[in-house]
């Protein structure tokens, strides 16, 4: 037994089941790539999220306590394309030797019309909506895990591939699910416009009723504007989100006869969707049924 | 007294709540259904196949040789069809099918599938 507990702990090092204190400090900000740092980390990081689940990230503002939650971070996973307007001050104020990973800014991006300026062309943030865009956050993750430590490159290299058998597994059952769906039949009415990434890969046409950040509200001539198209297309449900108010969504029901076809995650994990996989299925599953 | 106010009291909230029409929803309309011509071209053979179409088989079969061809009905609307296909080689290995759609006097439009001892995907045909 003696020889026994000094070879039990070697197994326990070789396999990155290291003391929490040797454990690299992950700060996320972002449901899906804190999934991902910890499906890619494992046993080798200890990662903490400061936007939870069921957290709008448009409206996410970092209180004092989430500083101090940066002290002692190797690695800042931020979602990147503009949705986190507090980062560089943060990162400022934090201080420290922390990289910081803006994922999405390194993966390509839809391009939209500003909510402010219709002459504005802006950046899509909503990249975690395609499940190829969530493997290559996985890659970046891999990589960025690796240069903080990379005497855990091996633990990060099989823990990514692993995860991303899964994902690809997933990208095939949605294509399955969907395929269910007449490629005509493939329109979304969502509340914001969160989800371009997916109507990409997967064949739909989204009409959003706000735009790609939540913190403005469509207006009056918006609304109706929408409500006419709904008409004249047919379309034949609207979808709620788990973290905006449904006020606007079911007064367009009522004008145009569609129905509600159920509420759809766009920004994230939420109650009820603990992970990934489980965000996309409740998705995928909810826009079928409903349009149908 | 009472219940003659009660029986005011319905015909007057007819007068004051707003009534909503019934709003009908435009007719989806249905793409008519075109013939389409299918020819699946394996690398291996034999090999077992099955072309689905919104979750119907549209076409299925076992072929000693390749390639294979069959005529189907198909709606396929301006934005295209999606069609599931499957294919098995019973002897394993790398193997690919090419599923070409002609629709009328169209040139075919084909995609690619490779798998090892099995290949399945959605192919989006515009």
């Amino acid at each position: 037994m003696k020889t026994f507990l000094p070879a039990l702990a070697a197994i326990g090092l070789a396999l990155g089941t290291a003391g929490a204190a040797d454990k690299v400090k992950v700060v996320s900000f972002s449901t899906i790539l804190t999934e991902i740092a910890e499906q890619v980390g494992g046993g080798a990081v200890n990662v903490i999220s400061l936007v939870g689940p069921g957290v709008d990230p448009h409206e996410y503002q970092p209180t004092p306590g989430d500083l101090k939650q940066l002290a002692g971070a190797r690695l800042i996973l931020a979602s990147g394309k503009h949705i986190e307007h507090y980062l560089d001050k943060l990162q400022a104020s934090a201080g420290g030797d922390a990289v910081l990973v803006k994922v999405g800014d390194l993966m390509p991006s839809l391009k939209m019309t500003a909510e402010e300026n219709s002459n504005t062309v802006v950046e899509d943030p909503h990249w975690w909506n395609s499940v190829p865009n969530v493997e290559r956050a996985t890659k970046i993750v891999r990589d960025a895990l690796i240069t903080v430590a990379p005497s855990d490159k091996d633990v990060f290299t099989t823990n990514a591939a692993a995860y991303l058998t899964k994902l690809a597994a997933l990208n095939q059952w949605i294509k399955q699910e969907v395929a269910l769906l007449p490629r005509d039949k493939r329109e979304l009415v969502t509340s914001h416009d969160a989800f371009q990434y997916f109507a990409r890969d997967y064949g739909f046409k989204i009409y959003a009723i706000e735009g790609i950040s939540t913190e403005q509200e469509a207006s009056t001539k918006q609304v109706n504007d929408l409500i006419d198209t709904i008409k004249k297309a047919g379309v034949k449900a609207v979808f709620l989100e788990d973290t905006l108010n449904p006020k606007v969504s079911t007064e367009i029901t009522r004008e145009t006869g569609a129905k509600i076809g159920g509420t759809l995650y766009a920004d994230g994990l939420g109650v009820g969707a603990d992970s990934y996989d489980a965000m996309q299925r409740h998705n995928v599953t909810t826009i079928v049924e409903a349009l149908k | 007294m009472v219940a003659v106010l009660l029986a005011l009291l319905v015909p007057l909230r007819s007068f004051t709540v707003a009534k909503n029409a019934p709003v009908v929803m435009p007719a989806a309309a249905t793409t008519a259904e075109s013939r389409v011509h299918l020819q699946i071209v394996s690398t291996a053979a034999p090999f077992t196949f099955s072309v689905s179409h919104l979750g119907k088989v549209v076409w299925q079969g076992e072929s000693p040789t390749s390639p294979v061809e069959k005529d189907v009905n198909l709606p396929i609307p301006k934005e295209g069809i999606d069609l599931a296909v499957d294919a098995k080689w019973p002897a394993g290995g790398t193997a690919a099918v090419k599923l070409s759609v002609t629709r009328g006097d169209e040139e075919p439009v084909a995609q690619t599938l490779w798998g090892d001892g099995a290949a399945s995907d959605v192919l989006t045909f515009h």
